[in-house]
């Protein structure tokens, strides 16, 4: 296969990938209400998108309800998954199998448990947020119990016996010796929490109350509607995503990569 | 009853959590799958699913759908992956992360952009709902499938290559015999992150104006409707499809150091 | 040493459980602030309880976007000869000055809005409580067959007290609708006061699509508008166009249209929910399915406004709605009531029984506030900001013709034609009085006026969609999630034939794996 032809396929794909955004991207800056026209150069929806109480209340209740469900799944996580790791080989397969059912579940089918058990049986109102974040940290948690046992698995466990050898308590040795070794485990678990939180769009309409809004459902909603500022505005937010995601990703790999090279 | 501080009692708040919020939303599941609206014992949510070619071919079309999108997300990823992961360049992996990226905006803002540009296109969407569907689809799904295909190719040993090479095999008997097998767990982990979402997500077809429901939103209409039992069937159903697929699709973890790597 | 140690170790459980069931009502507290939520009421936070007997207050559910919330522009005074009509603070704000004045006790509303009937039920039944309320009129037969409604008082129904605007100035005409109507035995008007009618039909483009064509619900099936039409995604509205529909050679019959028994012949056809209608029904708004743009509640003006689809079916208030708009930019298009039928639907205000709770001052401010939105000036108000037609004609009060006179009447300029809407002001369908016709432009016939105020012929044949009982709502519900499914029975041959060959396929892959396994069992079993 020529060279020539490897490339030309990958950007091709590229172009699949960002045209879209990019697109949206350039027309954000302008003032034009639909793509196609071209009219001038304005920061009306950047304004807007920060100005707009009811934007903005969305954007930072989406990201706090992310951060808590993540803190909430991680801490759960991984404790799961120690708990699961130390334990006979029965218990430990039977936390696995009961972990696995919401990775492979559908969201649908898991906002739609969850809201039938929650709200449906035991009454408990939307309004108290409580299915909210039950939804968000049950789709999490199995997530970071998955990054976490992996490095559990890989961990020298030699080393906690010698720490309680030389007198520590077992939670110092659990602190102070398994805790930094399966670190990164939940450190991933946490981003990888957050980013499905955040991209939520299931369990968030089946279990949300009537007047909180995450980016995800706002969206959905939106483009229903026949408001063009704030289709506009979302114009902005797509692109703001867009270049946080880039540079954050970019900046941990390319970290990463440097750090390669001093090897 | 004295609760001994040991590492596998830490797993006790997760798995009451699992119990609560995984395992009892599924009892309830199939309390209300196999019961009617007055809590008698009937079958008739299944057989009423089964003989109503308008159910029967909801889950069809969720199919068709399903099929289609891994196909394209296939044909594309594939190459892709290939192509990256065989290269010498340094930078590779800053690549693949660009290919990767797009996952982490949110997929409602990303199916928005890609609107625009279909209506740019084609003017008005709803003439061709399925194509339009598909092709939402492996948008949104694509970076899904790249990702483990990519892994799987690049953790190959090169030395494998190499002792064939030595053997005599030219480069396509290489990737027939060598790469495509030994990529196939990665490519299998793909079709299971693709194909099953591709069934539920509704929104996408929502959004680009494609009014034939797909089991996801079935179920979400039995929702909005009240009728628990029909919803709960149809989430049971879809449930056993998951695990017939899961179960089909998996090999043994022999290999448990990267059954974690997520990210 | 173990002792020493089992103390703590439970501490640290306790402590580590405690942490999550703090987090969770950490996060409750957080979210609960109204900084994260949509403030749906005017007034402040403060109690929602009755303290005194010298202030009331009144928990109102409303449609969104279904009063005037003030702050017109200049240039939006209505003036009438009788007086301007001004829009300056919130209808809300005005009730309440208004009822302070009048009655010297002072009255704080809690507004919130609902999207459909069935949300408001919803919201009621998951244990909101309000005092008044405006469902459309199968919602309130529905709360009045349960029994959920406090009548109206006597006093309400005084015609020679002043302030009660509503019943000296309600349309005759539908004030005999609301008297015939009943539930159970008893009239629709013992429990519910008219807000604001209408009807439904199509708003359209008269450049693409004929005046002919729109005149019948079968245009939601004309290939002509092939994906440039829409439905609405509710079951109730799409149920009755498509009975129009399905019925529509019958329901323009000479001998249909002739029988004397039209009306209530109308009425039993319209609301047909045997089951041989309901599979005809979805059997049309499957057809429907693939020839519409989309199923849609709100984005069809938007729509409609940009061009992207030709005709929309809509209810009269968004019809003018969508008109206006579309005059701004300079697009005209007409509204069509289709010549099968059409549905004539009421928003009327009911109280709640488990929110006014036998409370006569509560009552009171509730009927009060009724009264008030009904005065024909405030009427005018609501129905200008709106676009929606209100109950109120006037009774000796002109100002409703007045209004009507300046927002339609014809300029020597335009060429003119008469427009009789005696019926609403005397509930008369037969004769008509000169006071009550209208000389307005011919252009706009078939637009805003006729959706407003729809021709005594128009009215002949419109239907009122009635409630339907439990289970042949629940049929009917099946039947509209049926239509959105793909129908297996459209599955050409060669789809038949891709099934079975993937179908083989997994069964071949199931029975390899199974194999396998079993294999893989007898191996360990034997070594």
């Amino acid at each position: 296969m020529k060279k020539g032809y490897k490339w030309v396929f990958l950007s091709l794909v590229l172009l699949f990938l960002y045209l879209p955004i990019v697109v949206l991207a350039i027309y954000s800056f302008t003032d034009s209400t639909s793509i196609g026209v071209i009219r001038n150069f304005s920061l009306q929806n950047y304004i807007n998108l920060f100005t707009t109480p009811e934007l903005r209340n969305m954007i930072i209740g989406t990201f706090v309800l992310a951060l808590v469900s993540a803190t909430i799944a991680t801490i759960l996580g991984t404790l799961g998954a120690i708990g699961s790791f130390y334990s006979k080989q029965k218990t430990s397969n039977a936390i696995s199998v009961m972990n696995q059912i919401p990775v492979i579940n559908a969201d649908v089918v898991t906002g739609f448990s969850i809201t039938i058990l929650l709200v449906v049986v035991l009454k408990v109102s939307k309004d108290s947020f409580i299915p909210l974040l039950a939804g968000h940290v049950t789709l999490c948690a199995p997530f970071v119990y998955l990054a976490v046992m992996p490095k559990l698995i890989q961990m020298d466990s030699g080393l906690y016996e010698v720490a309680l050898d030389l007198g520590a308590t077992p939670a110092r040795a659990l602190r102070q010796i398994v805790f930094p070794q399966i670190l990164p485990g939940v450190i991933s678990g946490f981003l990888l929490s957050t980013t499905l939180s955040l991209d939520d769009y299931f369990i968030t309409t089946y279990t949300k109350p009537a007047t909180f809004d995450t980016i995800s459902t706002y969206v959905v909603n939106a483009t229903k509607g026949s408001q063009t500022s704030t289709k506009t505005a979302l114009w902005a937010l797509a692109t703001v995503i867009f270049v946080l995601v880039i540079v954050v990703v970019l900046a941990m790999n390319i970290k990463a990569l440097r750090a390669q090279d001093h090897k | 009853m004295r609760i001994h501080f040991t590492r596998k009692n830490l797993g006790i708040p997760y798995v009451l959590f699992l119990l609560i919020f995984v395992v009892m939303p599924l009892l309830v599941l199939f309390y209300f799958a196999f019961t009617n609206g007055s809590g008698e014992f009937t079958l008739t949510n299944l057989t009423d699913f089964f003989t109503n070619p308008n159910t029967l071919g909801t889950l069809f079309y969720s199919f068709a759908i399903a099929a289609t999108t891994t196909f394209f997300c296939l044909i594309l990823a594939y190459p892709v992956a290939y192509f990256l992961a065989t290269s010498k360049l340094k930078a590779r992996s800053v690549i693949i992360m660009l290919f990767v990226l797009p996952m982490w905006i949110n997929f409602s803002l990303r199916i928005t952009a890609l609107k625009e540009i279909l209506t740019l296109i084609q003017g008005n969407l709803a003439f061709y709902p399925f194509a339009n569907s598909v092709i939402g689809m492996t948008y949104d799904f694509l970076p899904f499938m790249i990702l483990p295909i990519y892994t799987a190719i690049e953790k190959l040993d090169p030395a494998l290559i190499e002792a064939a090479k030595d053997l005599g095999a030219d480069d396509k008997e290489t990737f027939l015999r060598i790469t495509l097998p030994l990529s196939l767990p990665g490519v299998i982990s793909g079709i299971a992150m693709v194909f099953l979402p591709s069934m539920t997500n509704y929104v996408v077809l929502d959004m680009l104006y494609n009014s034939t429901f797909i089991m996801g939103s079935l179920i979400g209409s039995y929702f909005a409707a009240d009728n628990w039992n029909g919803g709960s069937m149809i989430a049971l159903i879809l449930l056993l499809i998951i695990c017939i697929f899961t179960l089909l699709t998996t090999t043994k973890e022999e290999d448990n150091k990267d059954g974690g790597n997520l990210l | 040493m173990k002792n020493r140690h089992s103390h703590k170790n439970i501490l640290l459980v306790f402590v580590l459980t405690l942490i999550l069931i703090i987090g969770l009502i950490l996060s409750n507290l957080v979210f609960s602030p109204p900084a994260f939520a949509k403030t749906e009421d005017d007034s402040d936070l403060a109690q929602t309880s009755q303290t005194s007997s010298q202030e009331i207050t009144l928990r109102i559910c409303n449609w969104e976007e279904y009063i005037d919330e003030g702050d017109w522009g200049i240039d939006e005074v209505i003036d009438l000869e009788s007086g301007d009509i001004f829009g300056e603070n919130s209808m809300i704000d005005d009730f309440e000055d208004w009822y302070e004045q009048t009655y010297n006790i002072k009255v704080r509303v809690e507004y919130s809005n609902f999207g459909t009937n069935e949300d408001l039920y919803n919201m009621l039944t998951l244990g909101d409580t309000f005092d008044l309320i405006c469902p459309s009129e199968y919602m309130f037969m529905k709360l009045m067959s349960e029994d959920a409604l406090t009548p109206l008082s006597p006093e309400f129904f005084d015609e020679t007290y002043e302030n009660n605007y509503y019943i000296q100035g309600v349309s005759p005409y539908l004030r005999d609708i609301f008297d015939s109507q009943e539930i159970e035995g008893e009239p629709w008007s013992k429990y519910a006061a008219g807000y604001m009618w209408g009807i439904t039909g199509f708003v359209y483009d008269p450049e693409f699509v004929s005046e002919a064509d729109a005149s019948t619900w079968r245009l939601i099936t004309n290939p002509e508008v092939k994906r440039q039409v829409t439905i609405k995604d509710n079951v109730r509205d799409s149920y009755f166009a498509a009975v129009g529909a399905v019925n529509s050679d019958l329901l323009r019959s000479e001998e249909f249209l002739t029988d004397p028994n039209y009306t209530s012949n109308l009425e039993t056809v319209m609301n047909n929910t045997t089951s041989e209608e309901i599979e005809r029904v979805q059997d049309y708004l499957q057809q429907a399915k693939d020839n519409v743009y989309a199923f849609e509640t709100d984005s069809g003006k938007a729509d409609m406004i940009s061009g992207r689809v030709l005709a929309n079916y809509q209810w009269s208030g968004d019809a003018v709605y969508s008109m206006d708009e579309a005059e701004a930019d300079g697009l005209y298009l007409n509204f069509s009531a289709p010549l099968e039928s059409t549905n004539i639907y009421f928003d009327g205000w009911v109280m709640l029984k488990n929110g006014i709770a036998g409370n006569k001052q509560k009552q009171h401010a509730a009927e009060a506030f009724i009264n008030f939105v009904s005065r024909p000036d405030n009427a005018i108000r609501n129905m200008y900001y709106i676009g929606y037609t209100s109950f109120i004609s006037g009774g000796s009060d002109s100002r409703i013709l007045e209004y009507l006179d300046w927002n339609y009447g014809a300029d020597e300029s335009e060429e003119i034609v008469e427009y009789d809407i005696s019926y609403f002001f005397t509930g008369d369908m037969e004769n008509s009085v000169t006071d009550y016709v209208l000389t307005v432009d011919s252009e706009q016939i078939g637009r805003q006026l006729t959706a407003q105020y729809p021709s005594p012929e128009t009215i002949r044949r419109s239907a009122v969609m009635l409630y339907f009982p439990p289970e042949e709502n629940l049929a009917i519900n099946r039947m509209w999630t049926n239509v959105r499914c793909y129908n297996l029975e459209n599955l050409p041959i060669w789809g038949w034939f891709i099934a079975i060959i993937i179908f083989g396929l997994i069964l071949w892959v199931s029975i390899k794996k199974t194999f396998d396994f079993f294999k893989r069992k007898i191996k360990k079993n034997n070594s």
